[in-house]
């Protein structure tokens, strides 16, 4: 079952008396159980169809269905994990999960114990009580996730999420994130992640959507039904890498 | 006709020459996706280098493939000086530089501000997307030696290797 349809969606801005289209018409159904990643060239706008899919952004043209029914704002049952992390500077990691969780009504004890329970599910517990600015990329970015997971969304979309980190980190980071959506122990029932790293793109999805570049039209779909965890090395990756770089290129080229 | 100056090349000297030498070493065929490997998947650099050697027509790209042109074999295994030449006389087949040195030409002052170039650049792109192309396209001028920049007026100046002004 779709959880969550974009249908024939274009975004179109106007910018020192210019139009600019950014969007052209995109189709996109997330099913169920699903982890989809959009992959495109920077400034094709995948981070503008997530906003739209989570109904932060309207569309110019077109509608997003979640669950069938037409999504009339921000989506409730959903959360993002921002590229830059997006951390509230002065307050501490605990506070700042809370703050969504007080955002969405929930009692103050509440707050606090599911506070806990995703800071320990990211693997920061100790750090409760430390602020931004004293922790690395990775472990903002994991402040990114627990907040996140901690309103127990039924749909998480990820923009960039490991861009900002090192590779290294970005592995794990990857990993990690695999492991839980893997275990069932996450409220998530469908993943969209945006990426410009194929490799990421392969390692994580379920299914991969190629967008070309601005206005950005879905060019492609690959399936990717390799066991986890996957290896790079494998002659099935290759294959899928060979195929993706050839539609992306070949959408660019031909324009 | 088409009003459009593009295509526009948008990357930069070291990063087209540094992908002909990948691609030489090579033997001047590569599966895209093996490109990729080699520079770290940087997608959006592997497509800006791409675009711009294919401008250049250093390149082809067909179902996967990247190979040489004869005119990009022959580049790759020039002397930088040879290089040079070559980009001085490829430069003028591409319309944004056509215009530009159309223009730096004929104007008696043979210089320009440095923000004519977004009035040739006409698509419509975002202002880092335009300053991407300006700065390539400035980049491969110096690099031909058909301009000069005067960084401190932010002006566009001919080359002008025989005669001094006076």
């Amino acid at each position: 079952m779709a959880l969550l349809e974009l249908k024939e969606i274009t975004k179109a801005y106007i910018e020192k008396g210019k139009y600019f289209s950014v969007i052209d018409e995109i189709d996109l159904v997330v099913k169920e159980g699903e982890l989809v990643v959009i992959v495109g060239p920077s400034g094709s706008g995948k981070s503008t169809v997530v906003r739209i899919a989570a109904g932060l952004v309207s569309p110019t043209k077109g509608q997003v269905f979640y669950k069938g029914q037409p999504l009339p704002g921000p989506n409730p049952n959903a959360s993002i994990v921002f590229q830059n992390f997006a951390l509230i500077p002065w307050l501490t990691v605990q506070e700042n999960i809370e703050l969504v969780l007080e955002a969405r009504g929930i009692p103050p004890r509440q707050r606090i114990r599911t506070a806990l329970k995703y800071i320990d599910l990211v693997g920061l517990d100790s750090f409760e009580d430390a602020y931004p600015r004293e922790l690395s990329g990775g472990m903002k970015q994991r402040v990114g996730f627990a907040r996140a997971l901690a309103v127990e969304p039924e749909i998480l979309f990820m923009d960039e999420p490991f861009s900002s980190l090192d590779v290294l980190t970005a592995a794990d980071l990857r990993e990690e994130f695999l492991k839980l959506w893997t275990s069932g122990k996450l409220s998530i029932r469908s993943v969209v992640m945006v990426t410009h790293n194929i490799e990421e793109a392969i390692l994580m999805s379920d299914r991969i959507v190629v967008l070309s570049a601005r206005p950005s039209k879905v060019v492609g779909e690959i399936e990717v039904s390799l066991p986890r965890p996957r290896d790079t090395h494998s002659k099935e990756f290759e294959s899928i890498l060979d195929h993706l770089y050839a539609l992306i290129v070949s959408s660019h080229i031909s324009k | 006709m088409d009003d459009e100056s593009g295509p526009y090349p948008r990357a930069g000297v070291s990063e087209v020459i540094g992908f002909l030498e990948i691609l030489d070493d090579e033997s001047g065929k590569i599966d895209v996706y093996k490109l990729g490997k080699n520079i770290d998947h940087q997608l959006e650099q592997l497509l800006s280098v791409l675009e711009t050697a294919r401008i250049f027509g250093f390149v082809e790209y067909e179902a996967g493939d990247v190979f040489f042109t004869p005119k990009g074999k022959h580049f790759i295994q020039s002397s930088q000086e040879e290089r040079k030449k070559i980009i001085a006389t490829t430069l003028p087949e591409i319309p944004v530089f056509r215009e530009l040195l159309s223009f730096l030409t004929h104007n008696e002052e043979h210089a320009v501000s440095t923000e004519y170039l977004d009035q040739l650049i006409t698509r419509d792109l975002t202002a880092e997307e335009i300053q991407k192309i300006k700065n390539a396209v400035l980049h491969w001028g110096r690099f031909a030696e058909l301009i000069w920049v005067d960084s401190d007026e932010q002006e566009i100046h001919l080359e002008e290797k025989e005669e001094e002004e006076t």
